[in-house]
């Protein structure tokens, strides 16, 4: 039972990562998400749960959404608190100091525009491209299954937008 | 037929429609351009932000890997992973110090909006804090202060008006909660009551002490407050006087409910502190920047009526905040979105703050019961 749980545990951990690091942009958060989602697992017991790998991929969704809409709540108090810029300008200025490459530009204007949209808005458009059914999408989000396909058709049209306005040459 | 609207057309594409909803749909379509012209614009849709997507997660995927090691007891009960504090939470250690260094300080709600006037706020708060207060302030006041600042000085860079220097860098650490007491300067307290269904994680955070030296350029800062109109100018002789700045230690604990849906956050940390050299007249800074013709009347009266501004965290709120006591202290209670609250107070030097998912009897039950286990 535990060496079952070890093997699973090392399968699983590098994929969860991955799923997490492309839904919250954010390496180190998602080590964080997907441990806790494999020591929940741990906890509840392997043999109680059908199909782990699915539930641990569910459960690690379901943290990142929790993750993404606390940090969205705690953002938007603190921009009402600190105005647009004093934690991009911190954090700006903490990467520039640690040089930040060049190569990660693509990657850093995809995040700020997806950074832009509501937390439930970007977890739909996430999930949709990850493959997931609207079944799955409904339930991580908490919406509708009928609401699904106009939040994410505004979703991407919402995520366009926001990137032509951070690079407007494209 | 009506046309349908853009999220039927969506599943439609997606194949999350019925047989019969499909075959209804294509019917339409044959017939009418408008709703062409909406597919066509969500295929469009799909394949920019699916080629988008694909950098991104090929970017995700090959970010770095953390130096991780998984320390086993022999029972293999307890896994906890011990983390390097890599590049990626010493910026996270930043951002956490800014949110803290910047929420002190008396200016804050005016100051902040562009990286000057994140300097200048930093500067004015002197001194240690030790109590809150409210200002109100509505989003038409922040973004009437944030066009002035916008079309009277355009875009400015914090370099010029001033020098920051680093003399510690705070460093963030996962660690157990057990582990907590023995890493950080104060008495850790931790809740005796949660909520159903709440559990800590496993591992806390803990930020250590910053320290870093700021000195200011006076002439630029002067520079600065002409052009926003101000009659009052700081004194010369502040110009490379060197400010102390320490950034507290933190503690944090994230608690999630087990459904992994909620969650709220709870962090302890010694108050800010910043040293000015002698000879600075503390009194004329502050007059400078209350008399920043930027600031809105009312905000003004309310700066201004605040005695012990030095010892003085400044919290600008829009919304409804409420102020109670817990443990005998002045705690600001505040209702966010989404059944958000936030929750914070003082308690000798050291500061509580709680923010989550959770109703106000919760939030003030947990804040309560820091003190029943003591």
């Amino acid at each position: 039972m535990e060496k079952d749980f070890q093997i699973l545990y090392s399968k699983m951990y590098p994929k969860l990562v991955r799923q997490a690091a492309f839904v919250l942009g954010d390496r180190a958060v998602a080590e964080d998400m997907a441990q806790e989602a494999l020591l929940r697992l741990h906890k509840i017991g392997l043999s109680t749960i059908d199909n782990p790998p699915a539930w641990l991929s569910k459960v690690t969704n379901n943290l990142c959404f929790s993750y993404m809409r606390s940090e969205g709540s705690r953002r938007r108090r603190e921009e009402t608190v600190l105005g647009n810029s004093a934690e991009d300008t911190f954090s700006q200025a903490a990467a520039s100091a640690e040089s930040a490459a060049l190569d990660r530009e693509e990657f850093r204007l995809i995040h700020k525009a997806l950074k832009k949209l509501q937390p439930r808005d970007r977890m739909v458009l996430l999930m949709k491209f990850s493959g997931y059914k609207y079944d799955e999408i409904a339930a991580t989000v908490e919406i509708n299954r009928n609401s699904v396909g106009t939040i994410l058709a505004r979703a991407r049209k919402k995520f366009k937008q926001e990137y032509e306005l951070i690079c407007p040459t494209t | 037929m009506k046309c349908p609207d853009t999220g039927t057309w969506q599943a439609y594409l997606d194949g999350e429609l019925t047989k019969e909803e499909k075959i209804s749909l294509q019917e339409h379509f044959q017939n009418c351009p408008e709703c062409t012209d909406t597919l066509d614009e969500l295929s469009n849709l799909e394949s920019w932000s699916t080629a988008s997507l694909t950098a991104y997660r090929s970017a995700t995927d090959k970010m770095p890997v953390e130096h991780t090691t998984v320390q086993k007891s022999n029972t293999g009960n307890n896994k906890n992973k011990v983390k390097s504090k890599g590049a990626t939470r010493m910026k996270k250690g930043f951002k956490r110090w800014a949110a803290v260094a910047a929420s002190i300080t008396l200016l804050t709600a005016a100051l902040t909006m562009t990286p000057v006037q994140q300097a200048v706020a930093n500067f004015l708060s002197i001194f240690r804090v030790q109590q809150i207060e409210v200002v109100q302030l509505t989003p038409g006041d922040m973004q009437q202060m944030a066009n002035d600042i916008q079309s009277k000085v355009g875009e400015v860079d914090l370099q010029q008006f001033g020098k920051v220097d680093i003399e510690q860098k705070p460093d963030q650490q996962r660690i157990p909660l057990d582990k907590i007491a023995a890493k950080v300067p104060f008495e850790f307290k931790q809740p005796a009551v949660l909520p159903d269904g709440f559990m800590p994680e496993q591992l806390a955070s803990v930020i250590s002490e910053g320290k870093s030296k700021f000195q200011f350029n006076v002439e630029q800062v002067n520079s600065l407050l002409k052009s926003l109109g101000s009659p009052t100018l700081l004194p010369a002789s502040l110009d490379g006087k060197s400010f102390s700045v320490s950034t507290p230690a933190i503690a944090r604990v994230r608690y999630v409910h087990q459904d992994g849906k909620e969650s709220f956050s709870y962090s302890q940390f010694e108050s800010p502190e910043i040293i000015a050299p002698s000879g600075v007249d503390a009194n004329a800074l502050r007059a400078a920047l209350l008399d920043l013709p930027i600031l809105p009347d009312n905000l003004r009266t309310q700066l201004a009526s605040i005695e012990d501004w030095q010892h003085t965290m400044v919290l600008p709120s829009g919304k409804e905040s409420e102020e109670i006591k817990i443990n005998g202290n002045k705690a600001i209670i505040s209702k966010g979105t989404h059944d958000y609250t936030n929750l914070i107070w003082i308690d000798d030097d050291v500061i509580y703050q709680m923010s989550g998912n959770l109703d106000r009897d919760n939030i003030l039950q947990i804040a309560n019961s820091l003190y029943q286990s003591n």
